[in-house]
């Protein structure tokens, strides 16, 4: 099992340290480029509603775990809870391209790109948990 | 590398065409910047901008979204947007999720000067 750690202030500028850490992370577990583009977009797109919608105080925490070809990814935010299920019912793709909108799009690319995209809230934070098999074709060894 | 940089020249003062240069990527703490740059530009009517996205190396939700609002200004303001040389990862993720159906997508600078 290969495993990564770090907490990062709530400011949007460490953004990309954490589109680096991630795109390095999958990188170590071969995973193929275009995958990895769209773990890295899913990673930052769940930060950046964090940072900012859920107004908590506590540095952001997020783990990388590659285990039997799974990458997973926990996000923990000590913000107000979230209504996952609530928001990505509301989200209609052709609405938002039919409409030409313009916000409100990246829980949506999460759910697109990683095979599951689940929240719980424990000991008064949440817990994202973002994860993807990587099938061998998926891999640079293919 | 600066996180964004946004160079803009004019490209043909008479018909109001601006050439932006786009460089380093458009995520949530960047897009802003060039959200304000496209309010200023489209506050006068019949302005035509393309934007040149070769050196872009990264795109968001956020991103995408002020790409969109681009177009709705340039199509409420009589304008002109044009979206050019995007790299295969960038237009990968737009035509992933839908937006290369409605925003103006060109290959190269060229055809999208040719075009306005």
């Amino acid at each position: 099992m290969i495993t990564f750690k770090e907490s990062i202030p709530r400011d949007k500028v460490f953004l990309n340290n954490v589109r680096n850490n991630t795109k390095y992370f999958c990188s170590q577990c071969n995973i193929r480029k275009d995958i990895i583009d769209t773990i890295e977009i899913s990673v930052d797109e769940i930060i950046v509603n964090i940072i900012e919608y859920s107004n908590g105080k506590l540095p952001i925490e997020y783990i990388f775990t590659y285990k039997d070809n799974v990458f997973e990814c926990k996000i923990i935010d000590d913000g107000a809870p979230f209504d996952l299920v609530k928001h990505l019912e509301n989200i209609d793709i052709s609405d938002y391209i039919k409409k030409r909108r313009e916000r409100g799009l990246g829980l949506y690319i999460v759910k697109k790109f990683m095979d599951t995209l689940n929240i719980e809230r424990k000991e008064n934070k949440n817990i994202f948990t973002l994860s993807k098999k990587i099938f061998a074709k998926e891999t640079v060894n293919a | 590398m600066p996180e964004l940089n946004i160079d803009a020249k004019v490209l043909d003062a008479q018909e109001n065409a601006v050439y932006i240069k786009l460089t380093g990527f458009l995520d949530g703490h960047t897009s802003p910047r060039l959200k304000a740059v496209f309010e200023k530009l489209y506050s006068k009517e019949s302005v035509k901008i393309i934007v040149d996205m070769a050196g872009v190396s990264y795109i968001s939700s956020t991103g995408i979204g002020t790409l969109m609002g681009a177009l709705n200004l340039s199509e409420k303001n009589k304008g002109v947007l044009k979206i050019c040389s995007l790299p295969t990862k960038i237009l990968n993720i737009i035509s992933m999720l839908g937006f290369d159906q409605v925003l103006p997508i060109h290959k190269t600078s060229e055809e999208a000067i040719s075009l306005l």
